[in-house]
């Protein structure tokens, strides 16, 4: 995570709405633990209906989804790999328990990296994360 | 382009990496998981025996001891399974029902006894129940079935009283799921191939069993062990590929003849009795 340089400079209605497209993925979070497809649909409703907004803007709520998207991925898998042990054949085993920790970390990190931008991004500072940003500059044109 | 792919492959190592450091800890021994999985069993297996054993009666006939402990002792000896772990318990019960308990009781009615055509099929039972013991399959489904809080209820209870019954009837009544019955009748196959009986004989229980259209009311273990014209098929195929060479009896004719004899002469005392 790093901040850099916007190519313009951004309004207070400009980082108002983008810092808004992280808090979304954190409401969500809470409102939809444990399903972990909500987080990413509540990202997604807002990154849509800010399809047509300014670049600053687009920029902030395709690095929000984008990030989301992965943490669908390692979420999805310890969700059903706990219903898989709960209700089905499947043991509890060290594996598990040590990915549902690996799960839990990266979510904490994110969680963390994700107040923390919405924050600076709120201030009107340009934050890129490591992977993501590359990402979001290869879909999001300004 | 390359460079998003180059830190996925970064982000995708790291994640790989964590998991199998924090894999490496032994979460299972340092939080006593399965010791205290294992303690759970015995005091429910025990509490539920001691509850069943009440409103049952025991057969402690010796000869009828001796044959069933016999074709125990032939499956146990060459699986190298432990005798200790599992009790088997013959009881006077006319329904043709056979179930496994928590903590290894493993409980034969002498109708399933008397229904079985020869001591290989009865051999074909005891080693798919012993094997629904071995692999651990009833915990898992009074677990699933019942949830791990109701349990625990159980065992902190002093006395159990209805719940304690309700738990005793699903557990000898209700069916494991297709999965579970299919992993217990491959074992079945191997523990009846490593003893030399035929395992062709767990097909053809399992094909009477579901061709029988008469003895609805006591045939308790077609309602528990449903699919058994397709399970026969699955071990018909499973034992294709064995090739076993010596085959041995379970029990031998003069073992069976006694066996039978006695759980009749039993079933006539208790006429008389009840007369």
């Amino acid at each position: 995570m790093k901040s850099a340089l916007f190519i313009y400079k951004v309004t207070d209605h400009e980082s108002e709405k983008a810092s808004n497209s992280y808090l979304m993925s954190l409401i969500a979070v809470i409102a939809g633990l444990p399903f972990p497809i909500i987080n990413l649909i509540a990202t997604l409703i807002f990154y849509l209906g800010n399809k047509r907004s300014t670049y600053f803007v687009r920029w902030h709520c395709t690095q929000a989804l984008s990030s989301q998207f992965s943490l669908l991925l390692i979420n999805s898998i310890c969700f059903y790999w706990t219903l898989a042990i709960v209700f089905g054949p499947q043991q509890l085993s060290n594996f598990y328990i040590g990915y549902a920790l690996t799960v839990i970390l990266f979510n904490v990190i994110e969680f963390i990296a994700t107040i923390g931008t919405a924050i600076k991004v709120r201030k009107g500072i340009h934050v890129e994360w490591w992977f993501y940003s590359t990402l979001t500059h290869l879909f999001c044109k300004s | 382009m390359k460079k998003a792919f180059t830190q996925l492959l970064v982000l995708l190592f790291t994640f790989l990496g964590c998991w199998l450091a924090l894999s490496q800890i032994n979460y299972l021994s340092i939080f006593k998981i399965n010791e205290t999985k294992t303690l759970n069993e015995q005091k429910i297996g025990d509490l539920i025996w001691e509850q069943y054993k009440k409103n049952t009666q025991l057969i402690e006939n010796p000869k009828i001891i001796t044959a069933v402990n016999t074709i125990k002792q032939k499956l146990f000896t060459n699986n190298h399974i432990n005798a200790s772990k599992i009790q088997i318990h013959v009881v006077s019960n006319d329904e043709i029902n056979a179930f496994a308990l928590p903590n290894g009781h493993l409980v034969l009615h002498s109708g399933l006894i008397s229904w079985c055509n020869n001591p290989e099929e009865l051999a074909a039972v005891m080693a798919h129940e012993i094997a629904h013991i071995e692999k651990k399959h009833i915990m898992d489904k009074m677990v699933k079935e019942m949830g791990s809080s109701v349990l625990s209820a159980l065992i902190n209870s002093k006395q159990g009283g209805e719940m304690l019954k309700q738990v005793m009837q699903r557990a000898s009544s209700t069916a494991f799921d297709r999965e579970l019955e299919s992993e217990a009748d491959a074992t079945a196959v191997t523990y009846l191939f490593n003893a030399n009986i035929d395992p062709e004989y767990l097909a053809t229980f399992l094909m009477r069993l579901s061709a029988t259209t008469d003895m609805s009311d006591l045939l308790v273990l077609l309602n528990t062990h449903p699919n058994s014209k397709e399970r026969a098929g699955s071990i018909l195929n499973q034992i294709n590929k064995l090739h076993l060479k010596n085959k041995t009896s379970a029990l031998d004719s003069l073992q069976w003849n006694t066996l039978t004899n006695s759980l009749k002469d039993n079933l006539s005392n208790k006429l008389a009795t009840k007369r």
